[in-house]
């Protein structure tokens, strides 16, 4: 007798292996899934709501608008279409010319993203690009940026590398480099604690942080008691926290985003390790508390912006966020506020140039000065492509679902 | 280091479940279907939207969810598997059922976001800790629940009619269709049962890893490892080979680096085809000329 629940029948022995092989080459097929649904898209720019009625003046948005990054690029977009919007209804620029913004979504595929970036330039024929989400996408595309000679205001990515172009380099950032978050990190860090675990995730982003993260420490002679990583979609972090238990550190500096920080608070609530950690602007975005719970209660995160505060601009953007888009849950406020100031600068760098040549804007980026959500932006980019700074960040920590601002 | 093992037990018991649901199949069809995976996927979000969303107690839910998705596994053996397996060198049904995990999971975007979602467990969250090892409640329940289902599948098996045809077209399946039980109606219910057992799996794990439409992807790797190892056909083999998988993938990353959990199961499998083919619980097959 032989039954299946013991398992007395062998399987045919010579299939099983060249059925191996193609499983392993087809899971290594779909592990790389092409991004191919959701084309391009999402195009409009409120050209037809308000004053304006001129001809518009259009605006490309490169910028991963769907897949794992899209909440970023949901950010983008609100932020760019709340000024957009602000602007438009108020006449336009250059004598009532409406800002029209073309977004192309690259769901964070630099192969794609080249491809958009060409039909903005060439085809669509912008005046100028704002916006972008990834940095990997934003490295792959800044050549031809440059090449056209299009002026470009970043306003989500972080990578430190990204507005280190050759001459002539035409990229422009509102946000918050990797470079400066890590600095004020690490400060935070430092200043209480003498050692310090390094939790990053294995994507461009977290390696990209480690990497800057690294070469501080390195600076000030400091050494991380542990370092280790993790792959985006990881759920067991238990070795990983068991790792950075037995070294011994205080606190724990995370560069990723919010599911897995969530599933590190989890793992770390497991084994007892009840340090402190300090993560970049990623876990600002509302996914980390909202799967952390409790657990996230005392994370301390670096940012640049809060809506609550006590600032007329500041609230009337915030009711315009709530009137425009139904919702008072903003997914992602740091990002909208870049997003609403670059396009800001860029608008202002517009009419100051007086004209939508390419050339003359990019010059008067050089000297535009404007009154920001985030601060008032006094000639930032006069000797500099970044317009904040690790000045404009402070540390926030989480309390009762709140962010607030740590003094210090 | 037990406190490691404990959570790579409960992971564990969750490759063991999908891995049972390629053995159901292998057995009376051989074939395997791998959008189990996505099956695990599929049931998570099921249960998530009706308990979650919908406010159903999390028990009709869960049922709803693996009658729901023991019916899409049926739908996926009649229209991708059984006219790709015709003959016993056929491998079409492998390519077939690959694309429709790929399709199920970019379907899964589309129906249900990108983000990850939160799925609270129907234990609570509050650690307990027992002999110096604390674990998540819901971790506790995974573990009851593999004893659980593993028993009523044996009792099925066992006792039931239809368990007795699923058992007699194992043993022989020439010789099962002599007897009068139709091989294609024990196809699907076979399809059924291992769609069943992925549901079960997605609605355990969801409240340990959260739910998002690629949390099949490793998930099928990952039990296929242990199914191959523990040889497709035994259960018992399988219910320890999850487990001890489970336990030594979570020592490797804590003691050789997290970048080797995933390379561990693949280097696995080929390791024990390389020395035993039928797998450590497999019999050999001697082949009488």
């Amino acid at each position: 007798m032989t039954d299946i629940t013991t398992g007395r029948r062998s399987l045919r022995r010579r299939r099983l292996p060249g059925i191996l092989l193609l499983v392993v080459a087809l899971a290594g097929a779909a592990c790389s899934r092409s991004d191919d649904n959701a084309d391009n898209a999402t195009a409009n720019g409120a050209a037809d709501e308000g004053g304006a009625s001129g001809e518009p003046i259009r605006i490309g948005v490169p910028g991963a608008f769907s897949g794992p990054s899209g909440p970023l690029g949901e950010a983008v977009e609100r932020g760019l279409e709340l000024k957009a919007n602000e602007i438009n209804e108020a006449g336009g620029l250059l004598d009532g010319r409406p800002i029209e913004l073309v977004y192309r979504d690259h769901e964070a595929n630099p192969d794609k993203g080249i491809t958009n970036m060409r039909e903005l330039l060439e085809r669509e024929q912008v005046v100028a690009l704002v916006g972008e989400t990834s940095s990997g996408v934003a490295l792959a595309e800044a050549p031809i940026v440059n090449q056209a000679g299009i002026p470009w205001v970043i306003t989500v990515s972080t990578g430190t590398l990204v507005t280190e172009q050759p001459d002539p380099n035409a990229v422009y950032r509102v946000s918050l480099v990797d470079k400066d978050q890590t600095e004020v990190a690490l400060a935070a860090a430092t200043e209480q604690y003498d050692d310090i675990a390094l939790l990053t995730d294995t994507s461009g982003y977290g390696q990209g942080g480690l990497t800057d993260l690294l070469a501080a420490m390195e600076e000030q002679g400091i050494e991380p008691v542990a370092n280790e990583t993790y792959a985006v979609g990881d759920t067991d972090m238990t070795p990983q926290v068991s790792s950075i238990q037995a070294s011994g550190a205080d606190v724990i500096i995370n560069w990723g985003l919010g599911p897995e920080a969530a599933q590190i608070r989890r793992a770390m609530d497991q084994v007892g390790l009840n340090i402190p950690m300090i993560g970049s602007w990623g876990l600002s975005m509302p996914n980390y508390m909202e799967l952390a719970g409790e657990l996230a209660e005392g994370t301390f995160v670096v940012q640049a912006f809060s809506f609550d505060q006590d600032d007329p601009q500041v609230a009337e953007v915030r009711g315009a966020y709530e009137a425009e888009f139904g919702t008072d849950r903003v997914s992602f406020p740091n990002g909208v506020a870049n997003s609403y100031d670059g396009l800001g600068l860029l608008a202002a760098a517009i009419e100051e140039a007086g004209s939508t040549d390419p050339e003359a804007i990019t010059e008067a980026l050089g000297t535009v000065s404007y009154d920001g959500l985030i601060k008032d932006y006094q000639q930032p980019w006069a000797d500099s492509r970044e317009a904040l700074g690790s000045d404009d960040m402070f540390l926030t920590v989480i309390e009762q679902g709140d962010f607030v601002r740590v003094e210090g | 280091m037990l406190q490691v093992l404990a959570s790579g037990v409960a992971l564990g018991s969750i490759y063991a479940l999908v891995a049972l649901g390629f053995s159901m199949t292998w057995v009376t069809t051989q074939t395997l279907n791998f959008a189990q995976g996505e099956l695990v996927m599929v049931g998570a979000f099921v249960g998530l939207v009706l308990h979650v969303d919908r406010g159903w107690p999390l028990l009709a839910a869960a049922l709803a969810s693996i009658v729901i998705v023991a019916l899409l596994a049926v739908v996926i053996q009649q229209v991708a598997v059984a006219p790709f397996a015709k003959g016993v060198t056929s491998i079409g049904w492998i390519l077939s059922t690959v694309a429709v995990s790929i399709m199920l999971r970019n379907l899964g975007e589309l129906a249900w976001g990108r983000e990850a979602r939160r799925f609270p467990s129907p234990v609570g969250e509050s650690l307990v800790e027992t002999v110096g090892i604390r674990l998540q409640p819901q971790q506790l329940l995974i573990m009851a629940a593999l004893v659980v289902i593993v028993g009523l599948l044996s009792v099925f098996l066992g006792r039931s009619l239809w368990g007795k045809a699923l058992e007699a077209v194992a043993q022989n399946r020439d010789a099962a269709a002599l007897a009068g039980i139709p091989p294609a109606v024990i196809a699907a219910l076979a399809y059924a049962i291992s769609g069943g057992l992925a549901a079960a799996a997605g609605i355990l794990l969801a409240p340990v890893t959260f739910v998002s439409a690629h949390m099949g992807l490793s998930l099928v790797i990952k039990s296929f490892a242990v199914a191959v190892v523990a040889g497709l056909a035994s259960f018992r083999g399988i219910v320890l080979a999850g487990i001890a998988f489970g336990m030594a993938e979570a020592l490797v990353a804590r003691y050789l680096g997290p970048e080797y959990r995933d390379i561990f199961g693949l280097v696995l499998i080929v390791a024990v085809l390389a020395v035993r083919p039928t797998g450590i619980f497999g019999i050999r097959k001697v082949v009488k000329v």
